[in-house]
């Protein structure tokens, strides 16, 4: 599985980082603005995405807008804070297949992984 | 060939043959057959009466019958003309006599049989159709009109042609019927016989012509017979059919009786089941009320089902079910949307894993008419595979209400222990903090006004840290909401001047937002506590004489004698280990791991003089913690010790003192404050590129300046760093940074030692004053511009006799700092005496009026106002202190001064100068 991971703090994306290289996902790609992962996104056509809401330069939602307006059966998952539950939910609206709450901890990521190989239908997402 | 074509050939052949019969029998008009034929007898009569009242009959019917299917006026017409003939017939032509009456005869008969013929259409073939009969009817008509056109012995060959074609056409009737009904081909059969056997009377082969009637009535009666067992075949069938329909009744009432029997059954059964669901409803709903919860079931069109519990029983809705969830849960209508929103997106979900995960949007807590509710969402199927969305809610007032006591409770016992364990140092603090209070009605408007609002952050920032260090939540809150004001004050600069920014510090009675963590503090420590701060703080002076008479009585080395002294005097180090539990705490809060080192020289100082520096140097810490540490994960990735090291270094040289903070973090981001300076529109790129980068790390000092780019509590305002120079700088010494990636930030600061700029000239200057201050004193004469010559100072060392004397120490404050230390002999002291008229109180050795005229003295002293720092306004001088002699080589011992011995008739006296 090709993973594109967009989110602005460093910390965070170590973080992430190293736990989905633990369950051998294959990064192909970090980036920190909206704008580069729209880029990116054209250029590596991951199998998924874990996108934080605050992104600068273009927003989560926007950016989600983007890469689904091309490709509609992208999988992205969104990263937020608990208190934004709301934003989560217009991602939703927009189009996202799943979501994560900040701080990522391994066995919340696992199941969210899992799930989301259940909703896509017998892709082989673990 | 086919067997119709042999049955045509048949009839073909039988015919030829009958008319070759026939022929060699025709005979005259008169002949013995015609009149046997047209003899009346009572068999003509009853037929022809039949035939006339069948016929008015069928008149009769389709004149009343309204359809239009036949052009029933002639049917009418030729029935009426026919039956009139017919009964002519009866009546009037008895008895053939002429041949007139024998032709009229004639012609009667042929109606009769074109009469009978159109009864055997209607009966026998139940043939209504017209091209037929009337193709027949025209040839027949035309038939009987040549009755009275031809000569009397041509009648019996037209009767036979008429009689023959009558035989054709019902030969070919026959032929070409398809009927089931043998009866009636019976029936066809006899008339056909018996207009046959009238042809042979006719040809008087035979005599009698009652035969044929014979034949007509046996085939008429074969086919009312026939209608008469059908009639009673019909009855009979219905008869059957009522039968039937009785049994099927009966079997109907009997069902009906069963399924009322069965309806009661199941509205026993009902009446049954709802009440135990009536009694599983009660049980559930007691089940709810034991667990302390609430549940409310909802449909998909966010109607309620079910609901019990606290959560919607002070809704004020006696019956919750039916109505609207939405609305009754949510006063808001934007959460109301959402709430829907959610639910729909949760309703129309395909999997159980998309239910959770839209549930999980949905809000876990809820507060409702004033209690907080825990809320918990399923989703549960009905049997008809309805979705319905089950809410628990259980009540968390109490639970909160608790940990919140708890955690209340703990925050206070950290603010006492702290307050309490720092009491001194609390005290201090307060003071200063009152004493900007005051200070904040009028603030100086000559300055720029940004300057005065950075100087107010600067301070409202440090005292924000200052209690932070002794956990007054309540009071950093307070301060840091002033701070986010004066902060939004900031981006609107041109609406306010200083006026009306002291009015508004006013306005927020920064005295006042202390008060309820000082009244905590009243509360658990009693009000004494409180109270306590005025002995710490005054009267050093009484403070040093008990050193001077305990260090006497038990040994200047005893414990207890260092403990006094260090009331006033603290290690450096110890001051700065103090800040050790707080920064632990605030590393702690963001989830970092530090070690707190302190190491390096001893050195003692007046807290008092650097307690500014003491508050503001915490911004330094907190900097450290937010800014340089990184997290533990991000420590370990590179290579470093999770647990970071924020080191204090002291060092003193001989006129400075050098405390050195430095961490081993990140370093400061030199991109991101460039960034930074270049958004503030401090510098442009050019000069930001031509700076080393020592350069701009020094710049992080500067006021606004952050590489945080959302502040958040603790640091990242950009205000601190500002503080910290400001008062360094007060002190006269300076800070610098320097900074390597990823291997920390190194804080320098230089203080210079004790209290003094070091300016000799200064100090020389002031010597003197004193010097002359002091002659003027002593020898009652006005000042004057230089020293008699009687007085001469000596600047010597300092001589060992000075230390013997009574000493007093003062202090001079100004833009510089100077002590002044002043000892006296007893021969001069006594002089004093004299002249402060108080030699009434002096009797022998009485050392307490001995050091109040030595202290008298030296206030008058430093009455005047000095030159210092370049400007000769606002001297202050202090209370002067007695000191002992250990006192005295300990606080100034090390330092350098201006010292001078004065010998004068009047005594002896030393002034040193520091």
């Amino acid at each position: 599985m090709r993973v594109l991971l967009a989110e602005e703090h460093v910390t965070i994306r170590k973080k992430l980082r190293s736990m989905l290289e633990k369950l051998n996902y294959d990064i192909v790609c970090e980036t920190d603005n909206g704008l580069k992962t729209y880029n990116k996104y054209l250029e590596y056509q991951p199998d998924i995405i874990f996108m934080s809401l605050t992104l600068p330069l273009l927003d989560g939602i926007n950016t989600l807008l983007r890469i689904k307006k091309i490709n509609p059966e992208s999988c992205i998952v969104i990263m937020s804070e608990k208190s934004q539950k709301k934003v989560v939910f217009s991602a939703f609206e927009n189009g996202a297949d799943h979501y994560i709450i900040k701080p990522v901890e391994l066995e919340k990521l696992k199941q969210v992984l899992d799930e989301l190989g259940i909703m896509k239908d017998g892709a082989n997402y673990v | 060939m086919t067997k119709v074509h042999k049955i045509t050939i048949t009839i073909i052949l039988f015919l030829i043959s009958l008319g070759i019969v026939i022929y060699s029998h025709l005979y005259d008009i008169r002949s013995e057959g015609i009149v046997n034929i047209l003899s009346l007898n009572w068999l003509h009569i009853v037929a022809s009466v039949i035939i006339v009242l069948f016929l008015l009959m069928k008149t009769y019917k389709e004149m009343t019958v309204r359809t239009h299917k036949e052009n029933h006026f002639i049917k009418i017409v030729v029935h009426l003309t026919i039956s009139l003939f017919i009964m002519a017939n009866v009546l009037v032509f008895n008895v053939p006599s002429s041949i007139l009456l024998i032709r009229g005869g004639l012609l009667m008969r042929y109606l009769l049989l074109f009469g009978m013929l159109i009864i055997l259409e209607i009966y026998v073939f139940c043939e209504y159709g017209f091209v037929n009969r009337l193709i027949m009817s025209c040839m027949l008509i035309i038939v009987s009109a040549m009755t009275f056109m031809f000569k009397s012995h041509d009648l019996a060959t037209i009767v036979v042609v008429y009689y023959f074609s009558v035989v054709t056409y019902l030969l070919f009737r026959f032929y070409k019927w398809e009927s089931s009904e043998k009866t009636k081909y019976i029936t066809l059969f006899l008339i056909l016989l018996s207009v046959i056997y009238d042809m042979l009377v006719v040809t008087e082969i035979f005599t009698s012509p009652e035969l044929s009637y014979l034949f007509v009535s046996i085939g008429l009666l074969i086919i009312y017979s026939k209608k008469i067992y059908d009639e009673i075949l019909r009855l009979k069938l219905s008869e059957q059919y009522l039968d039937r329909f009785k049994e099927e009744n009966e079997r109907l009432v009997k069902d009906k009786v069963r399924i009322e029997q069965s309806f009661d059954k199941m509205k026993n059964d009902f009446s049954f089941k709802f009440s135990k669901k009536q009694n599983y409803f009660e049980n559930l709903e007691m089940v709810i009320d034991v667990l302390e919860s609430s549940l409310i079931v909802m449909n998909d069109h966010y109607k309620i089902e079910f609901a019990h519990g606290k959560l919607l029983e002070s809704s004020g809705f006696d019956d919750l079910v039916g109505l609207d969830l939405t609305k009754t849960l949510y006063d808001d209508a934007e959460e109301s949307t959402y709430f829907r929103s959610v639910v729909k997106k949760v309703m129309d979900a395909k999997d159980s894993i998309r239910d959770n995960m839209y549930l999980s949007l949905l809000d876990e807590e809820i507060s409702f008419s004033n209690l907080k509710f825990n809320m918990k969402y399923y989703i549960m199927y009905k049997k008809n595979r309805q979705k319905v969305l089950i809410i628990q809610a259980d009540l968390n007032q109490e639970d909160t209400a608790e940990q919140l006591f708890i955690e209340r409770e703990n925050l206070i016992s950290d603010m006492l222990i702290a307050v309490v364990a720092k009491s001194d140092m609390f005290f201090s603090d307060l003071e200063s903090y009152y004493a900007y209070c005051q200070t904040l009605d009028e603030l100086d408007d000559q300055k720029p006004f940004k300057e005065t609002i950075f100087s107010v952050l600067r301070r409202i920032h440090t005292f924000k840290g200052v209690f932070d260090q002794y956990h007054m939540v309540e009071t950093c809150r307070g301060l840091n909401n002033v701070e986010t004001e004066l902060f939004n004050i900031l981006h609107n600069l041109s609406e306010m001047n200083s006026h009306k920014l002291s009015r508004m510090l006013v306005g927020y009675s920064l005295d006042k937002i202390i008060d309820a963590d000082l009244n905590i503090i009243k509360n658990r420590l009693g009000n004494s506590f409180l109270d306590s701060k005025f002995n710490t703080s005054i009267n050093m002076t009484d403070l040093n004489r008990l050193v001077i008479a305990v260090g006497d009585e038990i040994g200047h080395n005893h414990i207890l004698v260092k403990e006094l002294e260090t009331l006033q005097y603290v290690d450096v180090r110890s001051v700065l280990k103090s800040y050790e539990k707080y920064v632990q705490r605030i590393a702690e809060e963001t989830s970092k791991e530090v070690i707190f080192v302190v190491i390096g020289d001893s050195i003692r100082i007046d807290r008092k003089y650097y307690i500014d520096f003491f508050e503001s140097i915490l911004h330094i810490f907190k900097n450290c913690v937010a800014h340089g540490v990184e997290y533990p994960d991000e420590r370990r990735s590179k290579g470093k010790n999770e647990v970071a090291t924020i080191s204090c270094h002291v060092k003193t040289s001989e006129d400075v003192i050098i405390i050195e903070i430095s961490d081993d973090g990140k370093g400061i981001d030199l991109k991101e404050i460039k960034n930074r300076l270049f958004i503030l529109g401090k510098y442009t790129i050019e000069e930001l590129e031509s700076f080393s980068d020592d350069y701009i790390a020094n710049l992080i000092l500067e006021d606004g300046v952050s590489s945080m780019s959302l502040p958040n509590n603790l640091a990242g305002k950009g205000v601190g760093m500002g503080s910290v120079v400001e008062v360094i700088e007060k002190l006269g010494g300076h800070i610098c940074v320097t900074t390597q990636r990823d291997e920390g930030v190194t804080y320098s600061i230089e203080l210079p030692k004790g209290n003094s700029l070091n300016d000799p000239l200064e100090l020389e200057n002031l010597h003197e004053e004193i010097a002359l201050q002091a002659e003027s004193i002593i020898t009652g004469k006005s000042r004057k511009m230089t020293l008699n010559a009687s007085w001469t100072i000596d600047h010597n060392n300092l001589s060992e006799a000075f230390f013997k004397d009574v000493t007093v120490q003062i202090m001079i404050e100004g833009m510089t700092k100077h002590y002044l230390v002043i000892t006296a002999d007893e021969k001069l002291l006594i002089h004093l005496i004299n002249i402060y008229k108080l030699s009434h109180q002096y009797k022998g050795s009485n050392i307490k009026i001995l050091n109040e005229a030595l202290l008298r003295f030296a206030e008058e002293l430093t009455y005047e106002e000095f030159n210092l720092g370049g400007f000769r306004d606002k001297t202050v001088a202090h209370h002067g202190e007695i000191l002992s002699e250990r006192i005295l080589l300990e606080r100034f011992g090390h330092q350098k001064g201006r010292f001078g011995n004065i010998d004068v008739t009047e005594g002896h006296l030393g002034i040193w100068v520091i």
